[in-house]
């Protein structure tokens, strides 16, 4: 037995074991039970105060033929549409800060600096600015730009852009932070070559920094991706509720209005599941294209 | 033997009176107590003066009074009620907004009523299932409350308008008068769709009375049907001619419309009688020009005024001190409770059993007198199924927009009636 002991304690893999078992507990407790949890509740009819009803599939069933499943599942399909400029936009402010413009220390952290505000803060600020008579409609109409002036918010034909804008915004500065990262890491060499053969600004950053820098945009991708299906919720929730009417309704809020105002934990957590089998879709595509990548 | 007599049954009155005293100073242990008022500036002071005297009372109970917040009381109460661990008493709202959306985890509580508070309060069809009020009881109603218009006078008059409409086709013909003359007719907020809500809830009982607001929610009758149409055309007509702020859409009732209504930009706005946008809040500036009206008959010719009768009070069923819980709603809800609540927060008595004071304003003695003398019944919202109410606040959203026609939309909303999720 104490030979056994010895043995193991010499053992690479139980010292790792021993050295995971925390993580694993934690990710088993947090993780893994809840998402059996909730596929039990899944299958379920719950309104969180009686015994769950068993009901098999008739949640997913129902999903099918869910309209606001639909109309939730349309617009976070429509968010990815701005993928090319949440994907581009911090590169193109890291390479502008990266190749060295006066106070690009200032602006680095002016940029990075939404990205330790609360999405609360963030939500209530533009709650204020984009009111109908809020400070950017003042100004619009001070400089003679009425014609402009909307209801950000309120307006079917604005509030989805309006929101997606202010996600952007809101992690502009951590992924042009991932972004500076990256760029640190190319030879600064390939763009002394490229500016002695004539290459302009544009031509270096098409082919000198988006190839070197492939992987970190590659990774940002899909981190965005995955983030339009499960971190929005906060700012749904104070900008807007969904609306107005489902005008901004996403998959995650809708577990939350059909768990806690439509009173129904069952459904709620069949409609979370689907959204984990989304996720875990985007996240395979993005193992994909790593590997694809690494080949 | 007469006087005998009379001294026993006098003798026996006595001991069981002092029973009851005995019985009721020996209440103990702790009751966990949840509200959303409770860290307010004025109500909530109520409620402590309240817990206070309540202490005083019964010296071997201590309450945990917490304050929630409103936004999202019910999923903190679902969350803790999912492991029996929620409160012993709890301020809900009254009908399907709130006690009546979870029975199965509420005391019935028709056998701690006795007859006198019975008979000293109205409004128990708001906390009755089935909105019967002989039926099982699931709270007690708290305050005088639900929707009303209030108006000021002084741009009515300004505008022509000598007294308060009473009819709906009155209602748009003020607003015109109001409208020609640049004055705002309504103030209204619907960033969070709450405001128009409220606006429903006012017109509908001009359509529908008791009988049928009840037939409406329980299916006889379709909320595409024409009845149901006519009410929501009436509010749309509205907001199409342009009686509301043109910003309204991303204004808030609850501070927006307020805002607007109380420093005199707009001549109406759809309140409560108690609580938050209510005349505690217009009294200070509209001072005398202040005036209520209630909802404008149309179809219905003496329409209900919606009322909520709450917050109302209620115990969790898994309540571990019953008989401290009860007396502490019976004391909220009593003639001392209401007292506190109407001296320190201007919270209107429910229970007659309080009496308003001589010295009390006009305006309110006016109030309470009308929700004593006309019907009241509860309002629409807190009538309809929670979800078909979010429903239809969304749907409304876009009608408005003219993302959908109204018909679309209230072809929807029969649809999910019929359909429950």
């Amino acid at each position: 037995m104490k030979g056994m002991l010895q043995r193991l304690a010499g053992s690479t893999v139980a010292a790792s074991l021993l050295f995971l078992m925390p993580a694993l507990l934690v990710l088993f407790l947090f993780r893994l039970v809840p998402i059996e949890q909730a596929f039990y509740l899944s299958l379920t009819s719950w309104n969180g105060g009686t015994d769950p009803v068993w009901v098999g599939l008739a949640n997913f069933e129902r999903i099918a033929g869910d309209p606001v499943f639909w109309r939730a599942l349309t617009n976070n399909l429509l968010i990815l549409l701005f993928l090319p400029l949440w994907v581009l936009g911090p590169l193109v402010i890291a390479v502008i800060i990266h190749s060295g413009v006066p106070g690009a220390k200032f602006f680095r952290l002016m940029i990075f600096l939404p990205a330790v505000l609360s999405p609360v803060v963030i939500g209530a600020y533009f709650n204020v600015l984009l009111k109908y008579k809020g400070p950017l409609n003042v100004f619009l109409r001070s400089v003679g730009l009425e014609g402009f002036a909307r209801q950000w918010l309120t307006d079917p034909a604005t509030v989805l852009p309006t929101m997606v804008l202010i996600f952007i915004w809101a992690t502009l500065g951590i992924g042009t932070i991932i972004y500076l990262a990256a760029l640190a890491q190319v030879n600064a060499e390939l763009y002394e070559a490229a500016e002695l053969d004539g290459a302009n600004w544009l031509q270096r950053l098409r082919d000198i920094t988006v190839p070197e820098t492939w992987r970190t945009i590659e990774f940002w991708a899909i981190f965005v991706m995955v983030s339009t299906f499960t971190t929005v919720f906060p700012y749904v929730y104070t900008l807007t509720r969904g609306g107005p009417g489902y005008s901004t309704y996403l998959l995650d809020y809708y577990v939350y209005d059909a768990a806690f105002f439509g009173g129904n934990f069952g459904y709620a957590s069949a409609v979370g599941m689907v959204l984990l089998v989304l996720v875990t879709g985007v996240c395979g595509l993005a193992f994909f294209l790593l590997r694809r990548r690494q080949a | 033997m007469h006087r005998n007599v009379k001294r026993i049954v006098l003798a026996a009155a006595f001991l069981a009176a002092g029973t009851a005293a005995t019985l009721a100073d020996e209440l103990s242990g702790e009751i966990t107590v949840w509200d959303w008022n409770y860290e307010t500036e004025t109500w909530g002071k109520a409620l402590k003066q309240v817990d206070a005297e309540f202490l005083a009372m019964h010296p071997g109970v201590t309450i945990k009074h917490v304050a929630q917040p409103h936004a999202n009381y019910y999923q903190l109460w679902q969350t803790a009620n999912a492991t029996q661990s929620g409160p012993d008493v709890m301020q809900m709202h009254a009908g399907t907004f709130g006690v009546l959306t979870y029975p199965e985890s509420l005391e019935p509580l028709n056998d701690y009523i006795t007859p006198e508070m019975r008979a000293s309060i109205k409004g128990w069809e708001a906390v009755a299932a089935n909105f019967d009020a002989d039926g099982t009881i699931y709270g007690v109603p708290g305050n005088f409350s639900g929707w009303v218009f209030y108006y000021n006078k002084a741009l009515f008059a300004q505008a022509g308008i000598s007294e308060a409409p009473k009819t709906y086709d009155e209602l748009l013909a003020d607003c015109e008068k109001l409208k020609a003359a640049g004055i705002l007719p309504f103030a209204l907020g619907n960033q969070d769709a709450l405001g128009t809500l409220q606006y429903l809830n006012i017109l509908f009982p001009g359509n529908f009375n008791e009988a049928d607001s009840v037939r409406l929610v329980s299916g006889d009758l379709k909320y595409n049907g024409d009845e149901f149409k006519r009410v929501n055309q009436h509010l749309l007509d509205l907001i199409d001619a342009g009686y509301f702020d043109p910003g309204f859409s991303s204004m808030l009732q609850w501070t927006d419309a307020v805002d607007s209504f109380a420093s005199g930009e707009s001549a109406m706005i759809a309140g409560i009688a108690s609580d938050t946008v209510s005349y505690n809040e217009f009294l200070p500036s509209l001072g005398d020009d202040l005036g209520v009206f209630y909802a404008p008959a149309d179809t219905v010719s003496d329409p209900y005024i919606p009322d909520s009768s709450g917050p109302v009070w209620v115990m969790t069923n898994y309540s571990h001190n019953k008989d401290a819980a009860w007396a502490y709603i019976e004391f909220m809800t009593g003639p001392r409770g209401a007292q506190i609540q109407y001296e320190v927060a201007g919270v209107l008595p429910i229970n007659t059993a309080y009496q308003l004071p001589d010295d009390a304003p006009e305006f309110v003695k006016g109030m309470v007198g009308d929700f004593l003398d006309h019907p009241t019944f509860l309002y629409v919202s807190s009538l309809m199924r929670q979800d078909v109410v979010f429903e239809w606040m969304r749907l409304f959203q876009d009608v408005i927009a003219g993302s959908l026609t109204l018909d679309e939309a209230l072809n929807q909303l029969q649809d999910l009636q019929d359909n429950p999720k």
